[in-house]
């Protein structure tokens, strides 16, 4: 079995029988970039990732690495090609209601899962239901679910999924890692261990072999023949074998792209950029990233957070076009809106709304009543203008923007204290609300499920919304935009809330950022997402 | 021998028992709730917070907590992690091998490279070998680890080409790791080796030896290099659990799976029995290792006998 | 973080130097002084603690302001050893980081002794319950890791730079203890010690001003090459992020912020691992020099 397929493979990517013998005769140890060479020959594609995950069920996790890893191994119900615009997957076409209520899905009638069960309504259901079982502790796929009530199995092969609430947001989800479909049989047979010995899906990859902490193969499904329109092929994938090892330190992810162990990898470092840009054997990708740029919570539950010149002089004391250049060498772009540039409703005019100004910063702070004090630290009353900025350690990036913002606020009279803590104790500081700043950076395709992770009172105190910014008016409006289908109508209240939360200084945003990854330069056929995180290796190819 | 070797296990489990009490008690000081560190940066309700801590078992109290632990150990049975629902057992032991690998190799490096270094410099004391000889063993002591793996990976991997820069599995993968670790514990070693020779070159037993008319090099192979060993098994033996358990931060660099990284993880993400089980893992080796450490001094000094 | 061992421990330091009749301290300084490591040792030591003293003097930069213009500057004349990338001059913040990390070695080195003698001296001078009670604790403090100690003791008490030397100087105080307690075991048993016995001192009385003399030398010796291994525990922190609180300069934090930049500007990571080579080296050869000079086997 193994032999046809590696044959057939061979034939596929049109190696030829000269150079697997060349392969086959080369000494086990010999200068280990012949050995890489040897690797690609045999269509292995090696990804160095940046860091560990909790499992590899798309269900359960939290991590975005496991939705690039698991997008290969389960296939979504819908493929997203830009900001609001769907194409086919698993479901051929689909209805929605007016209010978003219910959606009405046509799915695949010659799919199957890598255990051998056939793919229908039914699997649909179960992995949506599951979403939603306590007992499952999903987290990202539950967000993504949002309001679900309940699926019907309306036939074998059509699927009706119920919300309780309008969710115009849900194919932005069902196109998502997340929601891909699972194996009901393969879920009732593991229980406990799916996702992290067996995870199985319809996807164009299976899962061969899993190491925590260390590595993940994939290997391709040998009956795939539905690539979703939207590629360039649909049947088998080119590439025999996908290996994700973890590589967490920077330099040496790098590293090992340059020595050839890695013929991708994600999260270049933004120092390096320059260099990959113009390496002629190395491609870069630069992928304008989805969701929400890297930005700053103020605590509005902490004095003197509370006092609305006080969070304006933040905004305009900070020197984001300063910060990018220094801190991300110009790569990043200085931020304008809760939403990146490419977001459904970005706001170019909120970009005209907050100027870098210290002069103006200093004078709300003085009509606000705080004076410089003896060592240039403003006083009012008794109390100095001294603040908390919480934040983890990792990525560096996070010291260095910090001291940079600590710099900069200084300037106008606030004394920044940066308390560096690990994810514990850092989670637990700014869950119980004892910051008056802290970082946020999401990444995500859907413009209302970003405003109510950041915006939303719901929340508030204790859970993502670590401004603690409470507004009904606020609230109404992110759940008219969850509601609202109509693209013109959904456009003009995603604009208003920008504008809003920019007029009211709930947070600060610095940089917007690119997703970058670099690759040899013998693998082509690469697709990512518009939203710049899930790169997809179906059409991928490694030419010497 | 027997009976000494019996009493020596028998000590092991209060010990074992200690170290598991204070872990627990140690963790449960540190601040941070398991369940919100859970759910990290995603959105949360109070109630679902409240169901999490509950499937973690976390609403019992801490006695029940504790002596559960204790019971599913002596069973064998090490609990699953709180986060991940994986087998705590499984956790360790699936990164034993990358550890012990890794540990063994450094073990050599430095073993070979600190009797070597230090055999050196005692036998041609107050002399510029010497000087050189301990000069490069302090090099290793005085660079942080760190650095010294971004400098060998930069050198050997990059620009030699030489080996691999990450990754497991293939003794040229292991190289560059169990250098940068090994190297910093040789300096200790070399010291030690250096001045237990110089303490055995002047002994009566040696100089009977060489007024016998034997030659040096036997002389040294005889009599010195055996109570050398001593020290060099001594140390190692303190030396191999941290080798085991502290090579944090050359597994991140080498991007290794071990279980000092483990350990470091578990700990920042608060999960109990995770931590507890790495931690008795490591205890249960040290333990062993110094008990062999221990026996092997009577094979190494006939002067030492047990009772 | 193989630094947080106790490696030292065992027969390392020397448990010796017991009641020397004649001045014993200037035949350690005259024998010390033979020692060209221990000199060099010592010269460069003194010279980075002026240096780290009189830093503002030294340098025009500060080393907390930050100047995007300067960003990633190569060494020249105006920046000898360069900018950081937030163009803040690395040479500044080298100096003035002196200060945190010989500091930090100082500290933990303190809590270290202040920690394990008095364990030592009352478990070797009293013996019998006590002693196995305390060296059981010894025992169980060696079988834990000492980097879970620290991380715990950092994630308890909240990182920042004492609480890191706390938890260098906890986990390396076990040493300390059972070479204390060597050196009392073997003081004991002095004729002097029963003399004094003899005339009816109080325990306390032998304890500190018979015996506790004695543990000196041993405690110089460890205590010198603690601080060299402390400096470097402190950066192994800093990498793993719970060290120096940024932005201070500490020279660990100096070198984990230049990790990655080794391929673009060199001068980030070179410079301050030169810094603390060069310090944990002098410490060390400086301690070499002292245990040769205090040990007297060597002696002749």
């Amino acid at each position: 079995m193994e032999h046809i397929r590696r044959r057939e493979f061979l034939r596929r990517a049109g190696v030829t029988a000269g150079a697997l013998a060349a392969s086959q005769i080369m000494p086990r140890f010999v200068n280990p970039r012949a050995a890489y060479a040897q690797a690609q020959a045999t269509g292995t594609l090696t990804y160095g990732m940046a860091g560990g995950f909790d499992t590899l069920d798309v269900t359960t996790t939290t991590f975005t690495r496991v939705g690039r890893i698991g997008l290969h191994i389960v296939d979504p119900l819908v493929w997203s090609t830009g900001a609001g615009q769907y194409a086919p997957g698993l479901a051929t076409s689909w209805t929605i209601s007016p209010d978003a209520t219910v959606y009405t899905f046509k799915l695949r009638e010659d799919v199957k899962f890598h255990d051998g069960t056939p793919f229908n309504a039914e699997a649909v259901k179960v992995t949506f239901d599951r979403i939603v079982d306590p007992e499952t502790r999903a987290q990202t796929a539950f967000s993504f679910i949002g309001p679900y009530d309940r699926t019907e199995v309306v036939d074998r092969y059509t699927v009706r999924v119920r919300f309780k609430s309008g969710h115009a947001a849900f194919l932005n989800g069902a196109s998502s890692p997340y929601l891909g479909i699972v194996s009901p049989a393969a879920v009732q047979r593991y229980g406990r261990d799916f996702g992290r010995v067996v995870f199985v899906g319809t996807g164009p990859f299976m899962l061969q072999s899993y190491r925590t902490d260390a590595e993940v193969r994939l290997i391709r499904n040998p009956n795939y023949n539905w690539g979703a329109r939207i590629f360039k092929h649909d049947g088998l994938p080119y590439l025999q074998s996908i290996v994700y090892r973890i590589v967490p330190e920077e330099a040496t992810r790098l590293a090992t792209l340059e020595t050839g162990e890695s013929l991708f990898i994600e999260d270049v470092p933004v120092t390096d950029y320059q260099r990959l840009k113009s390496a002629r054997d190395k491609v870069l990708l630069e992928i304008p990233q989805g969701g929400s740029g890297w930005s700053l919570m103020m605590n509005q539950t902490r004095a003197p957070m509370n006092e609305l010149p006080v969070r304006r002089a933040v905004m305009h004391a900070i020197d984001k076009e300063g910060l990018v250049r220094t801190v991300w060498n110009n790569i990043y772009k200085a931020a304008c809106s809760p939403l990146t540039p490419v977001m459904f409703g970005f706001d170019q005019e909120t970009c005209r709304k907050v100027t870098y100004n210290p002069d103006q910063a200093r004078r709300l702070l003085e009509e606000a009543g705080w004076r410089a004090g003896p060592d240039g630290v403003r006083v009012k009353g008794n109390e100095r203008l001294r603040l908390d900025f919480y934040l983890q350690p990792t990525p560096q990036k996070n010291q260095e923007m910090a001291a940079f913002i600590q710099a900069n606020l200084r300037q106008v009279g606030m004394d920044v204290t940066l308390h560096v803590l690990a994810r514990a104790g850092y989670l637990d500081a700014v869950r119980q609300g004892r910051h008056h700043f802290q970082y946020w950076w999401d990444t995500g395709t859907d413009p209302g499920q970003m405003l109510r992770i950041l915006f939303h009172s719901r929340n508030a105190g204790g859970g993502t919304n670590r401004n603690n910014y409470r507004n009904q008016d606020m609230d109404r409006l992110i759940e008219q935009i969850e509601a609202t289908a109509d693209p013109a109508r959904r456009k003009e209240l995603i604009v208003r809330a920008q504008q809003k939360v920019i007029d009211e200084a709930v947070m600060v945003y610095l940089a917007d950022p690119p997703s970058l990854y670099a690759h040899d330069r013998s693998v082509s056929g690469v697709w990512v997402d518009w939203g710049g995180n899930y790169p997809y290796f179906y059409d991928t190819r490694i030419q010497r | 021998m027997l009976q000494y070797l019996a009493k020596r296990l028998l000590l092991t489990l209060p010990t074992l028992l200690a170290v598991s009490l204070l872990v627990f008690l140690m963790l449960h000081l540190v601040p941070g709730d398991p369940a919100i560190i859970f759910f990290g940066d995603q959105p949360v309700t109070p109630e679902r917070l409240e169901q999490v801590r509950r499937q973690m078992g976390l609403h019992r109290p801490l006695l029940v907590q504790y002596l559960d632990f204790l019971g599913g150990a002596m069973r064998g049975d090490l609990g699953r992690s709180i986060h991940n629902n994986t087998p705590v057992l499984e956790e360790v032991t699936s990164r034993i091998g990358s550890s012990a690998q890794l540990a063994l190799a450094a073990f050599v490096v430095a073993g070979g490279l600190g009797l070597s270094l230090g055999l050196v410099s005692a036998l041609r004391r107050s002399t510029w070998v010497d000087a050189a000889a301990m000069l490069m063993a302090l090099g290793g002591v005085s660079m942080p680890i760190f650095w010294l793996a971004a400098m060998l990976i930069f050198v050997f991997s990059i620009k030699l080409g030489w080996f691999p820069v990450t990754g497991f599995g293939g003794w040229n993968r292991l190289v560059l790791p169990a250098f940068a670790l090994g190297f910093v514990s040789s300096a200790t070693l070399a010291r030690l080796v250096r001045s237990s020779v110089l303490e055995v070159l002047w002994q009566p037993y040696v100089t009977t030896a060489r007024s016998k008319g034997l030659r040096e090099t036997l002389v040294v192979r005889r009599h010195v290099l055996k109570n050398a060993l001593i020290a060099v098994v001594t140390v190692m033996g303190l030396q191999l659990g941290t080798l085991l358990s502290g090579a944090v931060i050359t597994e991140t660099v080498f991007a290794r799976p071990g279980v000092g990284k483990l350990m470091v993880d578990a700990i920042s993400a608060k999960d109990f029995p995770l931590v507890q089980g790495a931690v008795l893992f490591v205890a249960l080796v040290y333990i062993v290792v110094n008990l062999l450490v221990d026996l092997s001094y009577a094979y190494l000094d006939p002067r030492i006998r047990f009772e | 973080m193989r630094t947080l061992t106790r490696a030292s421990d065992s027969s390392d330091a020397p448990v010796a130097a017991v009641a020397q009749p004649r001045s014993p301290w200037r035949e350690v300084v005259r024998r010390l002084r033979r020692s060209t490591g221990a000199v060099i040792g010592g010269i460069v030591l003194t010279a980075l603690v002026l240096a780290a003293v009189a830093a503002p003097l030294l340098t025009p930069y500060e080393p907390l302001v930050v100047s995007p213009a300067d960003r990633l500057l190569p060494p020249s004349l105006g920046h000898l050893f360069g900018t950081d990338v937030l163009g803040r001059d690395v040479a500044t913040r080298i100096l003035f980081g002196a200060r945190i990390s010989l500091l930090t070695g100082l500290i933990s080195v303190t809590i270290a002794i202040l920690i394990g003698v008095p364990l030592g001296l009352v478990s070797g001078f009293y013996g019998g319950l006590a002693d196995r009670l305390l060296m059981r604790l010894v025992d169980l403090m060696l079988t834990f890791p000492g980097i879970l100690l620290a991380l715990v003791i950092i994630a308890i008490l909240g990182p920042d730079l004492f609480n890191a030397m706390l938890a260098v100087g906890i986990s390396a105080s076990p040493t300390y203890g059972r070479v204390v307690r060597a050196t009392v075991l073997s003081a004991k048993s002095q004729t002097y010690v029963e003399a004094a016995r003899a005339t009816g001192c109080t325990n306390a009385r032998i304890m500190l001003r018979h015996i506790l003399p004695n543990t000196v030398a041993p405690i110089i010796v460890l205590g010198t090459l603690g601080v060299a291994g402390a400096i470097i525990a402190a950066a192994a922190l800093s990498y793993l992020g719970l060290g120096a609180r940024p932005p201070e300069p500490e020279w660990g934090a100096l070198l984990s912020e230049g990790r990655n930049y080794l391929r673009v500007a060199w001068w980030m990571t070179t410079f301050p691992g030169l810094a603390i080579m060069t310090a944990v080296l002098s410490i060390n050869l400086l301690g070499d020099g002292l245990r040769d000079a205090l040990d007297p086997r060597l002696r002749n």
